[in-house]
């Protein structure tokens, strides 16, 4: 995977098309989507879907009842051997030779093509990307623009090579080329080769979406058609259909319908025999976490927002499924170790979750897989030692950072920046790393009793970088909310919220922080819970009803999931307490993927925070991923490093000389990263702006 | 949604999926409207779908032998339903003939009476349970052919028509 990944870090087309497209798919879906409930349209999506695998058994029958009435002819697959061997045989049994293909994952999930030209058929691909790929001998880097790591004169360089005559790279005069070839491969094949992105069981209509036409064509053409379709295609009826068909296009192209939708009815001409392939999905709908992955559509919407996706493209994934979803499909359909791998290359960031019209919990899953690994091989000796070593008792982590921050003065730099380390670390110097506080924000709580002050209590969960790295995110927080009313508790019980455990597959470990941190905040009481970090938000609110459901502490979960609170949330509710002195200073507001993709407007919180406390607010034009991601920027320092890269550029070009962010995790990517470029930068949390413009209420 | 509301709505997205929408015009001057866009004479290889012949016979430059649609440079073809939230159009053919009349030729005319068009695809489904024979073959068209495969420009034509138009038309008053 590395050898891949480096490629595609090498590749400067690659990484501009993905930007490029990234960014206007971003635009496009909105506008498809515009006047439309997708939240609704997505619980259709999933009500459909779930029914759909629940009776799936049915559904094969019936389909195949109803699509045999109509002449066509029904194959079932249990795997990839088992299909290509059916549509080969399917094939010499009608003398059939040239074969065009109409775009197919399924397909290619089963190497179809390399199956049948092994057997000395002639195959033409009929989707221009997928065309261009074929010729290119390369493998598709995109779900739905197969070719999209490929620039017009590297295409026109590939046409003049293959074709036999000089093309220039102009883009209408190569698609008018390509049609020429193709037209003429759809008119002298013998059969078809297509998928189908629904199989109506009630009708048995097959359903396929295509822009180009290529779909109708290739089945109405060549005398016999065959399908491939994965058993997750089918749907018991038309009104189901119609909910896919609303959902499929704005997710997949950002249009509000795509341009044919084919539905096909027994043979168009000859002959439709249509191949229903299981191949690890059974095992997938039997498997209470994994069941959920059978809902996915192949839009690609999770690739198109996905970070990592953006920089490293589809052909760094090894098999054809790719992105967060490749991972997971890939553990059932190719290879759970090389899906254990390719778990490592997801942030956490949870675009991918905020735009699945399948409402499928991408990341939650991926963490599956990684778990897959963990419990098969067991952990890395650095993850091992880490998590169970140090992090998993929560009183021997807190003694090893205090022992830490006494050390860091000499440790430490000007800038409080470790100085030792990067030589020994070198692909992981593309940032400068924050030494631990001397006095860490728990340690100079001791002494002090809480409970004798006046004001409401609430319950401070600072997360550990905002206790042991920067405390004064803690006290910035603390001042705040005292001058709203509010007295902060610590619960000393407080550890790990859990997730980087979980994200690296240890579950146990995730479990064990989960079950001591309820334990701790349980005992305070039912008051509000406020945290200055998203990612721990996220934990308390989602991972831990999830790793504690079935335990005893499950309720005790879900209620302290439910007083859970972020601080910019906590603090706009009570802005008309705030006074503040204007700050009149230029900054821009970095959103952290967890706040953003929460969906709980804690980003639009700060920065209306950030407004009343009088800073002058800039946006930067796209608001990506810092690539930090918790141990994700240690496993992945090369696309950490170009997403970091990428960020800074687009924060420092805003003219302001600091951001805000609510994230300390971003803090720390971000102030890392502008050290290491020395620029005069400054990243903070917001709280430490709203607090620096603080008026204090006896002031 | 009301008939005229829908009809505005399909126009303006069947127009941003790159269709160009003529009328609405009675039956009676669809004839003249089509004509002036299409400049019927520049299409000598017309093809029409056979059961248009009899409804709207000015279609008399157009062949009605399917056999012809490879060679022909203009398809025409009426849809059964629109759906004004997407602009599209809704083709019955039952064969694949049919079905290629709406795909080979570079440009496709679809004669729609706006009687059909209904709000959203949801409308269709009950439709479509009722009549699984008649929907067999469906294809559903919005906008031409089109590819953004090349660098995510987007090219019309691909492999289906390249021009696509869409004539509205209502019965006489
Ligand atoms: S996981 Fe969701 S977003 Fe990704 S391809 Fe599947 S349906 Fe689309």
């Amino acid at each position: 995977m590395k050898r891949r990944v480096d490629d595609a870090l090498g590749s400067p087309v690659l990484r501009h098309a993905l930007a490029d497209f990234s960014a206007r798919y971003v635009k496009m879906r909105k506008a498809a989507f515009g006047g439309l409930d997708f939240e609704a349209i997505r619980d259709e999506v999933v009500a459909v879907k779930e029914r759909a695998i629940s009776e799936r058994e049915r559904l094969q029958r019936e389909f195949a009842e109803k699509l045999e009435a109509k002449g066509g002819r029904v194959h079932r697959a249990d795997d990839s051997a088992e299909a290509n061997q059916i549509i080969r045989g399917i094939l010499e049994e009608h003398g059939a030779r040239k074969v065009v293909k109409s775009k197919s994952i399924t397909s290619e999930e089963i190497r179809l093509n390399k199956a049948l030209e092994g057997a000395g058929l002639e195959v033409t691909e009929t989707d221009l990307g997928e065309w261009i790929v074929q010729l290119a001998g390369h493998s598709p880097s995109h779900m739905v623009i197969p070719a999209i790591h490929m620039d017009r004169n590297q295409i026109a360089a590939l046409f003049s090579e293959k074709l036999g005559e000089e093309v220039p790279p102009d883009i209408g005069g190569m698609v008018k080329l390509a049609r020429r070839h193709l037209r003429r491969a759809l008119t002298e094949a013998d059969a078809g080769i297509t998928g189908a992105n629904i199989a109506v069981a009630a009708a048995g209509t097959l359903i396929i979406v295509t822009n180009e036409g290529n779909g109708g064509l290739a089945t109405s053409l060549p005398r016999i058609h065959i399908a491939l379709v994965g058993t997750d295609k089918l749907l018991p009826d038309w009104p189901s259909a119609m909910s896919i068909l609303r959902a499929l296009p704005p997710s997949a192209t950002g249009q509000r319908m795509s341009s044919y939708v084919s539905f096909l009815t027994g043979p168009a001409l000859e002959k439709q025999h249509v191949i229903l392939l299981d191949n690890g999905r059974r095992r997938m709908a039997e498997s209470p976490d994994f069941r959920q992955a059978l809902r996915c559509l192949r839009c690609g919407a999770c690739l198109n927002v996905c970070p990592v996706y953006r920089i490293i493209g589809g052909q760094a994934f090894s098999h054809v499924y790719m992105g967060g979803i490749g991972t997971i499909l890939t553990a059932f359909i190719h290879d759970r170790d090389a899906a254990c791998e390719l778990a490592k290359l997801c942030s956490g960031c949870r675009a991918c979750a905020t735009v699945c019209p399948a409402g499928i919990d991408i990341p939650f899953l991926i963490e599956k897989v990684a778990g897959l690994a963990a419990e098969e091989n067991g952990l890395g000796p650095i993850e091992w030692l880490l998590l169970r070593g140090v992090m998993s008792r929560r009183r021997a982590y807190h003694a090893l950072m205090t022992s830490l921050g006494k050390a860091g003065g000499i440790l430490a730099d000007k800038d409080g920046m470790l100085k030792i380390g990067a030589g020994a670390l070198p692909s992981a110097d593309f940032r400068a790393i924050p030494v631990v506080a001397r006095e860490s924000y728990r340690s100079s709580l001791s002494g002090r009793d809480a409970r004798e002050e006046k004001g409401e209590r609430i319950i401070f969960f600072t997360g550990c970088l905002a206790d042991f790295v920067y405390p004064e995110t803690a006290r910035a927080a603390e001042r705040l909310l005292s001058s709203v009313g509010f007295e902060t508790a610590m619960p000393t019980g407080q550890g790990c919220c859990g997730l980087p455990a979980h994200h690296l597959g240890d579950a146990g470990t995730a479990r064990r922080q989960a079950a001591e941190a309820v334990k701790s905040l349980s005992a305070e009481g039912a008051e509000p819970i406020v945290t200055v970090c998203p990612t721990c938000l996220h934990a308390i609110r989602s991972l831990w009803p999830e790793l504690l459901a079935g335990t005893e502490l499950e309720s005790e979960a879900r209620r302290i999931a439910a007083r859970a609170v972020g601080i910019s949330s906590f603090l706009i509710a009570r802005a008309d307490k705030l006074r503040f002195a204007p700050a009149k200073q230029k900054i821009t507001y970095h959103d952290s993927c967890h706040v953003k993709n929460m969906g709980e407007g804690e980003e639009l919180a700060a920065r209306r925070l950030l407004t009343i406390a009088g800073y002058e607010l800039v946006e930067t034009g796209e608001n990506s991923c810092c690539g930090f991601g918790g141990t994700f920027s240690v496993n992945q320092p090369g696309i950490s490093e170009k997403m970091l890269s990428a960020r800074l550029d687009s924060l420092s070009g805003t003219g302001a000389s600091c951001a805000a962010t609510d994230c300390p995790g971003c803090v720390l990517q971000i102030r890392g990263g502008m050290a290491r470029r020395s620029v005069r930068f400054l990243a903070r949390h917001t709280v430490e702006y709203l607090a620096e413009a603080l008026v204090d209420s006896d002031d | 949604m009301a008939e005229a509301d829908r009809i505005m709505l399909f126009t303006e997205r069947a127009k941003a999926a790159s269709a160009e929408v003529l009328g609405p015009a009675p039956k009676s001057g669809l004839a003249e409207e089509i004509g002036r866009a299409l400049s019927a004479g520049r299409h000598p290889r017309a093809v029409a779908h056979p059961s248009l012949l009899t409804i709207h016979p000015w279609l008399e430059f157009a062949s009605s032998d399917c056999d012809l649609v490879r060679h022909a440079d203009l398809g025409i073809i009426a849809a059964r339903y629109g759906i004004a939230r997407t602009g599209t159009c809704v083709y019955e053919p039952s064969n694949s003939a049919e079905r290629l009349i709406a795909l080979l030729p570079p440009t496709c005319l679809i004669l729609l009476r706006t009687a059909d068009i209904v709000a959203d695809i949801g409308a269709l489904a009950a439709a479509f349970d009722d009549r699984h024979a008649g929907v067999a073959q469906s294809l559903f068209i919005t906008g031409p052919s089109r590819t953004g495969d090349i660098e995510h420009v987007l090219t019309l034509g691909m492999q289906g028509p390249g021009r696509l138009v869409i004539a509205l038309w209502h019965e006489d008053t």
